[in-house]
């Protein structure tokens, strides 16, 4: 794996006090905190200063990392010594969440109490995890394959990473935000204890064509100037299917017309909404130009007369 | 694991129905139970019920505590910060959701 230098990481020189080295982790949290940035990578960057935040604001894992690092570059090929961590105690972490240099160095299989089996009953963690649908499955249903990783503790004492597909059944009407509980699909209880459960929070991939807002769907209608001035029926795609809808006559642009409980169902479904988009047919033909001059030189309109200009 | 069937599993879906007890908020985010009533005494989160032990949540309230206590410690802040932040945030979706209903 590869090493990382924490130090060049949070920008603070490898003497730094632990007021600098807070002050330095500060404001890069703010600055790359997923809620706060909304940059492409920024989760990633977070990631990596909070990882070094954690080792560098703990003296004892400083310490173990300042010897262990010693002449390494960052990205150069790294492997811990066998038995390097005698001496020193870590706990805290969760798990999953750092790259796998600090899993070697500070994860945690590493010091734990080795050895007497001890009674200790409690009960599994619970575990979080995304899942992405499509509008259309909160529409019909859908089964999910998720893919899991929990640490887990193994028959000889040793923590394991351990990575396990579940297929889940995605009800019919579920909204963005909202979990899944999974009763007993979380981590294995401790001596006997019962399992944590499995929430997952249901999230939507952006759509092509929907957007979707709590039960509300919205849809981008394209229209022609005619449909839009002299109404009429079009057909509109909705994640249920196609279907027909009567456009008023005098519509303007943006004009949202609604299909009640067209919207994600649910005891009291939400509502489609069609948002028109009055499209220009392209005056590229000379007969499209004739029509267009024919227009203006009979209607007499001007869009700008409230501006008096 | 040779041999598991590939079941498919059915949860519940956790709703805006109030039933979420503090004990399954405290579990779900892996803290203390201090640590949950501190975050209704900052108004993050609001249960239902007159007496603590009646106390009921609504589905929604996992995922805001949980990021409640994330936000504190991952920005180093205290509880009343975050709350200020989770509001914040609330607006901006909220913008967003407008934004995206004019169909901007």
């Amino acid at each position: 794996m590869e090493y990382k230098d924490y130090y060049k990481i949070l920008g603070v020189e490898r003497d730094a006090s632990a007021d600098a080295i807070k002050g330095a982790y500060r404001k890069l949290a703010r600055k790359y905190h997923p809620d706060i940035s909304k940059e492409k990578g920024a989760e990633e960057s977070f990631k990596e200063v909070a990882e070094a935040y954690e080792v560098l604001k703990d003296p004892e894992k400083r310490a173990a990392y300042d010897q262990i690092g010693r002449g390494f570059r960052p990205g150069q090929e790294f492997r811990p010594p066998p038995d390097w961590d005698a001496g020193f105690e870590f706990s805290g972490g969760e798990s999953g969440e750092f790259s796998d240099f600090f899993e070697a160095l500070f994860g945690r299989a590493r010091g734990r109490g080795r050895g007497g089996g001890g009674e200790f009953r409690a009960r599994g963690q619970d575990h979080h995890a995304k899942v992405l649908i499509d509008v259309e499955d909160a529409y019909r249903g859908a089964t999910r394959s998720i893919s899991l990783r929990s640490a887990e503790l193994g028959e000889d004492g040793q923590v394991r990473l351990r990575e396990r597909q579940v297929n889940v059944s995605i009800p019919k009407g579920v909204r963005q935000g909202q979990m899944i509980r999974l009763a007993g699909q979380g981590s294995p209880g401790m001596g006997g204890g019962p399992a944590g459960d499995l929430y997952l929070e249901i999230e939507f991939n952006p759509h092509s064509i929907y957007r979707v807002d709590g039960k509300d769907v919205y849809l981008d209608l394209p229209v022609a100037p005619w449909e839009a001035a002299l109404g009429g029926k079009v057909k509109s795609p909705t994640p249920a299917g196609v279907v027909d809808l009567t456009i008023p006559a005098n519509s303007g642009q943006g004009r949202k017309l609604r299909l009640r409980g067209r919207g994600i169902p649910a005891t009291e479904p939400g509502d489609f909404y069609a948002v028109l988009q009055v499209v220009l047919p392209p005056a590229r033909t000379p007969e499209a130009q004739r029509l267009y001059r024919e227009m203006a030189e009979k209607l007499a309109f001007n869009p700008r007369q409230h501006m008096g200009v | 694991m040779a041999g598991s069937a590939k079941e498919i599993l059915s949860g519940i879906v956790v709703d805006e129905v109030s039933t979420v007890t503090i004990e399954d908020i405290t579990r779900f985010c892996a803290v203390r139970r201090e640590k949950i009533v501190d975050l209704i005494a900052e108004g993050i989160i609001e249960p239902e019920g007159q007496r603590p032990e009646e106390w009921r949540f609504s589905g929604r309230v996992l995922s805001r505590a949980k990021r409640a206590i994330r936000l504190e410690s991952e920005l180093d802040i205290n509880l009343g910060a975050a709350a200020i932040i989770l509001d914040l945030l609330d607006q901006i979706d909220e913008l967003r959701a407008a934004l995206e209903r004019s169909g901007r």
